[in-house]
């Protein structure tokens, strides 16, 4: 460890990330200009607010809400959302009836254009290996508590599908805008490890 | 696994807006993309490696933090990478000394700098 914090020593992984980049640099076979580009459009451009505002572009227009559950990524593309890390993407919609929710037990594959980066939780053995054996005790843990009736479909992302949970639109918000609309829909409600919308700023 | 990890993770604010954790993590990323984009390998072919160390990694105990799981991704496409042998063996632990002594010729300057110049600015 550093024994001052204005110099720390560097992580092992800090060294041999930056060993890797200045090889590939010097082979000429990857540039730092190639990897700032897809690292600043990570950082700026993609975020839950991707996924958010095709959901709510799927409330508004039921017409693109078809499309959307047919063919995923087809329907992204239409709004200019997308990207080669996404293969196949599988919207699954709640109703009153079926809650669904996502993991990927193996590793942590993620919708990463439509929603971005996944939190760290989605990443950790707990949440991968408890939640395909026990989702409705996960859920509730996580403050989703689900009547007996209301199936629970646990979507597992191990192929080349990755999946997104179309929340259902909240009762009375036919005069909200679709700004207005994108901004009631959070990372959680589309992974589904948050069910309720509440209107008001109120959280699930 | 005890459900705290979950919950501890899951109420922590910050995770709205995350981007990176550490900046390692963004290069690391930010490679990976940009290896498969020029076709290094396949984004499936990266998935099956991260799989595999993720398994392995496992056997001991479990992912609970953003470094643990990238600290996985950064040997896969390590694996990936040397399987095409774009580097001589060894080269990387030399390049890895050379990162390290780069740093802290870094670090002494500015160690060097901040002691000469700070007692002139107060000044």
């Amino acid at each position: 460890m550093g024994h001052d914090h204005t110099h720390p020593e560097k992580a092992w992984q800090a060294i041999r990330t930056e060993a890797i980049e200045s090889l590939l640099n010097e082979i000429n076979v990857l540039s730092s200009d190639d990897v700032d580009r897809v690292v600043k459009h990570y950082e700026e451009n993609v975020g839950p607010k991707t996924g958010a505002s095709v959901i709510a572009r799927a409330w508004v227009d039921p017409e693109f809400k078809k499309r959307l559950l047919a063919d995923g990524l087809a329907a992204c593309e239409e709004l200019g959302i997308g990207g080669p890390e996404t293969e196949l993407l599988h919207v699954v919609e709640n109703t009153p009836a079926i809650h669904n929710v996502v993991v990927c037990t193996l590793c942590s594959c993620y919708p990463w254009p439509i929603l971005g980066l996944p939190p760290a939780w989605y990443k950790s053995s707990a949440y991968r290996s408890r939640l395909v054996r026990e989702p409705r005790k996960v859920l509730s843990e996580l403050g989703v508590v689900l009547a007996d009736e209301i199936e629970v479909r646990v979507w597992d992302s191990v192929s080349e599908i990755r999946y997104l949970v179309m929340p259902e639109r909240p009762e009375n918000t036919e005069h909200l805008s679709e700004a207005e609309l994108i901004d009631l829909i959070s990372r959680d409600h589309m992974i589904g490890v948050a069910r309720d919308i509440k209107l008001n700023g109120q959280e699930n | 696994m005890q459900s705290d990890t979950l919950l501890t993770a899951l109420r922590q604010t910050g995770f709205e807006n995350l981007t990176f954790s550490t900046p390692w993590s963004a290069r690391l990323f930010g490679m990976t993309l940009a290896a498969s984009n020029k076709q290094l390998f396949t984004l499936q072919q990266f998935q099956a490696a991260l799989i595999e160390r993720i398994k392995e990694e496992e056997k001991d105990g479990c992912i609970t933090t953003d470094e643990d799981y990238y600290s996985c991704w950064l040997e896969a496409l390590q694996s990936l990478l040397e399987a095409r042998n774009l580097w001589q063996p060894g080269q990387l632990r030399e390049r890895e000394a050379e990162v390290v002594k780069a740093g802290e010729h870094r670090q002494e300057q500015q160690r060097q700098g901040h002691h000469v110049v700070q007692p002139e600015a107060v000044q």
